[in-house]
């Protein structure tokens, strides 16, 4: 009897053990959400509506004193605001704390000292990075950080800004989303705006790329007085800041390298100039071939599109779309209208920023041409320009839309 | 048969006599509390600010509202002001006074010398009992901490029964007052907003973690030991904490910036994580960071013959947290990962030595070699304790050897 009492004590002892709970338990409402990052330089992005006369303190405070003496950085976390009780009618869902320093990482930790819950990283939507600091250092320096730390997740978007990019951070959105979650779905439409660059941007890409020592393109966040606008390209030739390609150039890419999903192709009515036509694509096939003969490199591109008439702004008494003859030359303006495109974004890429944009280029030779590639690729960055592209259209307007 | 009826009868008597009285005591035991505080009917003072009389007048308020503040006292002047920042029960959900992001906390405050006495007087500007055994945090302004020292500010909070040890405190070179009317984004009170964040030490090396609470202030000033206080700094609506400031024998010495609090961390082994950063030979102007996980520190007093001197060895282990020379080294060459462990292990150095000087300079032992020699070392002790602040601790050496040891080069590297 006192030994199955025992044995009893025993096995509640040992049960116990599995029932002891979450010892490293963290609860949502112990952490602060950082949603957004943007990253200046350590003179810009000052805190919006400081009186001049005190922006120098501001700028005291938020920082730390470090032994190599010089500020390089803002960086500036958007964290979210959690509900307290009653505010409901809370104007921003977010805010934005600020420092200065050089290391991003030495930053972060110094940023305890101005929120009153640890930082959490695995949520940040978009990291923003402005213009002035990657003319002064490459895009990997910036992101090291983020390559290194664990909590960063490789689905995190990356912008360049022309401005400063805590005012982003600062900005709240019309529909009331948390600004970084906002600015995050924005480029999240890419596959329907053409004038964005959006394949392949996020944080786990880009480190891929710059692993490879590839070219890379990330997309451009404007804001202008309350209007946030995504839109052209930076392009970065390795990690170098190259300059930015316009929203015409990045379709024109877009096309070439066949990553557009869906695209709107606008061109003047052949009967009636000045009236606008336009082709929604839906279907597209393209081919970029490397071709190399006695030891000249050319490309060519193939595109076959198939789509609809979207929007005809001519006189439907002239013409008349259920004409086939119409319809026909319609899909030669087309075509004429993408190789067009096409050669700007060539004109652009290739002749201005002399970038190999995403090195999409190279790895077509070296792919198809593995030897070409083993005698050119020191020299690649150089033979690059000067290499032909030979483009093919087709188009086939399979419909001229639902009431016509 | 007539008697036993008559005992049963008596034993009636007795059971019901016995009820009774049971019934008496047992009222007197379950008779509640008499003393209750209900939770509505006291004002929480969730925070404390101590300036000068003349200084931590409320936003946009006038020299008529400091003088009602305050009460006619028989003797002295008055040399402090008082403000305490109390929660808001019920914040009222209707009108126009709930506007958004209105803080659930108000600010009272009065001037007196005797601060036992304001907090009395101050009964006059609130409708129900202040409670001081939930103050997070205490304030102090640096102007009201030179003004008297430390002892007139910390003796009402040392005696007074409701005060908790673990009341955290801390110095502003500005006014203190602001800091109780600053409200945190996060929606909390400032006074649970500050002391929150002094508790994220762990990650923040920036901050000190020990001995700034009113009972460890208590027992240094009992040793007569130098007093070590968190310091925080508001801004135009950005609170930031950083550094500590330092006083001796209840007079305010100095500050001691980051850089210096991250070598002191280091000397005395309590840092639980923190940020090393060195800048790259090869390319300068980037920076390499090293992210400490786990340390081994030992500090120990010498003696030789008469000189004193004290060694610390450090072994550290961690991550690479950044490098920013970009992609020019190659972070999986185990040649290139010693360079760097060598870089930092020079930054500790450097680090360490250079808080050593601040407290050498300002002849503060906040870094408790003092301490260390009186175990080590007690008859030593005895006889240098007398000019220890002053002549020995400014020159004593320290030998410092560090080993770094990097296990790890990051999630995606």
């Amino acid at each position: 009897m006192a030994k199955q009492r025992i044995f009893g004590c025993m096995i509640l002892l040992c049960l116990s053990l599995f029932l002891t709970g979450c010892w490293d338990r963290r609860e949502l409402q112990d952490r602060s959400f950082v949603l957004a990052v943007g990253i200046d330089t350590a003179d810009a992005g000052n805190k919006p509506g400081v009186k001049p006369e005190q922006e120098l303190e501001v700028k005291r405070t938020e920082t730390f004193v470090q032994p190599h003496d010089s500020k390089r950085y803002r960086l500036s976390l958007q964290l979210l605001k959690q509900e307290t009780s009653g505010n409901k009618k809370q104007e921003t869902k977010t805010y934005v704390i600020s420092n200065t320093g050089d290391s991003l990482f030495e930053m972060v930790r110094d940023m305890l000292g101005q929120n009153s819950k640890s930082l959490w990283f695995e949520h940040v939507q978009v990291i923003i990075i402005s213009e002035a600091v990657l003319k002064q250092v490459g895009l990997s320096e910036v992101l090291d950080f983020f390559k290194r730390d664990s909590e960063m997740r490789s689905r995190i978007k990356i912008y360049v800004t022309p401005g400063d990019a805590r005012s982003l951070l600062e900005y709240s959105p019309p529909s009331k989303e948390a600004g970084g979650i906002y600015l995050a779905d924005l480029v999240r439409l890419h596959t329907r705006n053409n004038h964005v660059i959006g394949m392949r941007t996020d944080l786990g890409f880009i480190n891929q790329y710059l692993d490879n020592q590839s070219n890379i393109l990330l997309p451009q966040i404007q804001m202008v007085d309350k209007v946030v606008k995504l839109g052209d390209t930076a392009v970065f030739k390795r990690d170098k800041f190259v300059g930015y390609a316009d929203e015409y150039a990045v379709a024109g890419l877009k096309i070439m390298f066949g990553t557009e999903k869906s695209a709107l192709i606008t061109a003047e009515c052949p009967n009636h100039p000045g009236h606008q036509v336009v082709f929604e694509l839906f279907r597209h096939d393209t081919i970029l071939t490397p071709h190399v003969e006695d030891g000249n490199i050319y490309f060519t591109v193939d595109i076959t599109m198939y789509g609809n008439v979207g929007e005809l702004q001519g006189d439907l008494e002239l013409d008349n779309t259920m004409d086939p003859q119409y319809i026909h030359k319609l899909e030669d303006v087309f075509a004429e209208e993408i190789k067009r495109n096409v050669l700007y974004a060539e004109k652009i890429f290739k002749k201005e920023m002399r970038v190999d944009s995403v090195s999409k280029f190279a790895y077509k030779l070296k792919a198809h041409e593995p030897d070409t590639w083993e005698k050119v690729k020191d020299q690649w960055d150089e033979l690059y320009p000067e290499i032909p592209l030979v483009i093919s259209v087709n188009i086939f307007i399979k419909n001229i839309g639902a009431h016509r | 048969m007539l008697a036993s009826i008559g005992r049963l009868l008596i034993g009636i008597q007795c059971k019901r006599w016995l009820g009774c009285i049971m019934i008496i005591t047992m009222s007197i035991v379950v008779s509640g509390c008499w003393d209750r505080h209900e939770l509505q009917e006291r004002h929480f003072v969730l925070a404390v600010a101590i300036d000068k009389a003349d200084e931590g007048l409320g936003s946009g308020q006038g020299k008529d509202v400091a003088r009602v503040e305050t009460f006619v006292q028989p003797h002295g002047s008055k040399l402090y002001r008082l403000s305490l920042q109390i929660l808001q029960l019920a914040p009222a959900d209707s009108g126009e006074n709930t506007k958004k992001g209105e803080s659930s906390s108000y600010v009272i405050s009065n001037t007196g010398e005797s601060l036992h006495e304001i907090t009395r007087d101050m009964l006059g500007q609130v409708s129900r009992s202040l409670w001081f055994e939930n103050v997070q945090t205490i304030i102090i302004s640096e102007a009201a901490a030179r003004q008297g020292g430390l002892q007139p500010i910390i003796d009402f909070f040392r005696r007074n029964a409701e005060t908790r040890w673990l009341t955290k405190i801390l110095i502003t070179s500005g006014e203190a007052r602001p800091l109780l009317e600053y409200q945190p984004p996060t929606g909390e009170p400032s006074g649970i907003f500050i002391t929150n964040s002094l508790q994220l030490y762990k990650k923040n090396a920036h901050v000190p973690s020990w001995r700034t609470d009113i009972g460890d202030v208590t027992q240094s000033m009992d040793n007569k030991s130098r007093v070590l206080m968190a310091r925080i700094e508001l801004v135009d609506h950005v609170v930031k904490l950083g550094g500590m400031a330092l006083f001796k024998k209840g007079k305010f010495v100095g500050y001691v910036d980051e850089y210096a609090l991250k070598g002191v961390k280091f000397i005395l082994g309590i840092e639980k994580s923190a940020i090393i950063t060195a800048e790259c030979p090869e390319h300068p102007g980037k920076i390499i960071v090293f992210e400490l996980f786990r340390h081994n520190t030992k500090l120990k007093p010498h003696v030789d013959g008469d000189a004193i001197y004290y060694t610390l060895d450090i072994a550290m282990r961690g991550n690479i947290g950044e490098v920013q020379c970009g992609l020019m080294h190659d972070t999986m060459d185990p040649q290139q990962i010693h360079i760097f462990e060598q870089l930092i292990a020079e930054e500790v150095k450097r680090n360490v030595l250079y808080a050593l000087h601040t407290n050498q300079n300002l002849q503060v032992d906040a870094i408790n070699f003092g301490a260390k020699l009186k175990a080590h070392e007690p008859l030593v002790w005895e006889t240098v304790k007398e000019r220890w602040d002053d002549e020995v601790f400014p020159r004593v050496p320290l030998l410092v050897s560090v080993n770094v040891t990097i296990e790890n080069i990051g999630e995606h590297k």
